[in-house]
């Protein structure tokens, strides 16, 4: 698999870097490895640079429910709609530590500067995500965990907390816009696709004109 | 009488110097060409022309979630690409698009390690390498 921008570049014969201007489209993860390419600024030193970032639904400042994972892990027996999903994090040890929000990697994005980031950043958000299993199984939980039922809670697309979506707390820039969108939930079927894409139009119409 | 002759040459002599000077700077004025002027400001406006920035390259690049490994990015690249060329069909100096989508490569990576993967260029792209493209 393909995984260098360079090395892409290269292959299609894009010879002068200078003109060379990534967008950036990333989904929730994919933000915070956005996020790092763009800190680190690394690319400039090529001639390429970022015209613009457009995440979705990324943790910018983590997601709680990563620290109740092993709890979860243990319970995902009893839950067989939400087995899969609890596996697959389970099996993330090294990325459940990037999005742990008392963890090192989120510390440092709070407390960088992204108002340095000269390019605009677009923060797409979901909110009041209406629950696809039976999450009240973890009720009884919820008091030695209560970061079980953030996914859940009022705002919150069903997984990332709608203030670490747009980076609510974070040291941002002019350049850092967000928006939440209804009905955008982290999985499942997105039902409000025509309105993101409408704010990503608009946001690209920028960039490029 | 001779003295009045010769200054009357001389007074001939510097007329006609005086003539012929001020002919010489009356008719440079008079033979400026319009169309040399035309061309020398036609020169100006090509170098300007010449200025103009190249068509800018966008690569549009997908970063996909961790347990999503790439499907809303993938839906989403052609619809950006879309808008870029809509948007620039009537300029004259189109950019070209190019899209990248970089899928999750392994499930227990720090975001550190994924960056690394997307911007691959620190471990394998040398300077003797780069140097082609300088």
């Amino acid at each position: 698999m393909r995984t260098s921008i360079l090395n892409y570049l290269i292959d299609q014969g894009i010879e002068d870097l200078n003109n060379v201007k990534l967008i950036l489209v990333a989904e929730s993860y994919g933000g915070l490895v956005a996020a790092q390419l763009a800190l680190e600024n690394n690319l400039s030193g090529m001639g390429i640079s970022i015209a613009g970032l457009i995440t979705v639904r990324t943790p910018w400042e983590g997601v709680s429910l990563v620290q109740a994972i092993p709890i979860l892990a243990s319970l995902a027996s009893m839950i067989p709609d939400a087995a899969p999903l609890i596996n697959e994090y389970s099996k993330c040890e090294k990325a459940l530590e990037t999005l742990n929000p008392d963890g090192s990697f989120i510390q440092s994005l709070k407390s960088s500067d992204l108002g340095k980031l000269t390019f605009p950043i677009l923060a797409l958000a979901g909110k009041d995500l209406k629950p696809t299993f039976p999450y009240g199984l973890l009720l009884p939980f919820s008091g030695f965990f209560p970061q079980i039922l953030d996914p859940y809670a009022p705002g919150n697309d069903g997984l990332v907390p709608i203030n670490s979506a747009t980076a609510a707390n974070s040291n941002k820039g002019a350049n850092f816009k967000s928006h939440v969108l209804s009905d955008f939930p982290h999985f499942g079927k997105t039902t409000n696709h025509t309105a993101a894409l409408g704010l990503v139009k608009s946001f690209v119409e920028k960039i490029v004109k | 009488m001779m003295l009045n002759k010769q200054s009357f040459k001389l007074f001939l002599g510097m007329l006609t110097m005086l003539l012929g000077l001020t002919g010489c700077l009356s008719g440079k004025a008079t033979v400026v060409d319009p169309s040399s002027e035309v061309e020398i400001l036609q020169k100006g406006i090509d170098r300007l022309e010449i200025e103009v920035p190249k068509p800018t390259t966008y690569l549009i690049v997908g970063l996909a979630g961790l347990t999503d490994p790439g499907t809303h990015p993938a839906d989403w690249l052609d619809k950006i690409e879309k808008m870029i060329k809509d948007e620039t069909a009537t300029s004259t100096s189109k950019p070209q698009i190019h899209q990248l989508l970089i899928k999750r490569s392994s499930e227990n990576k720090t975001v550190k390690e994924h960056a690394s993967d997307a911007d691959q260029h620190t471990k394998l792209f040398n300077r003797s390498r780069y140097r082609r493209f300088e």
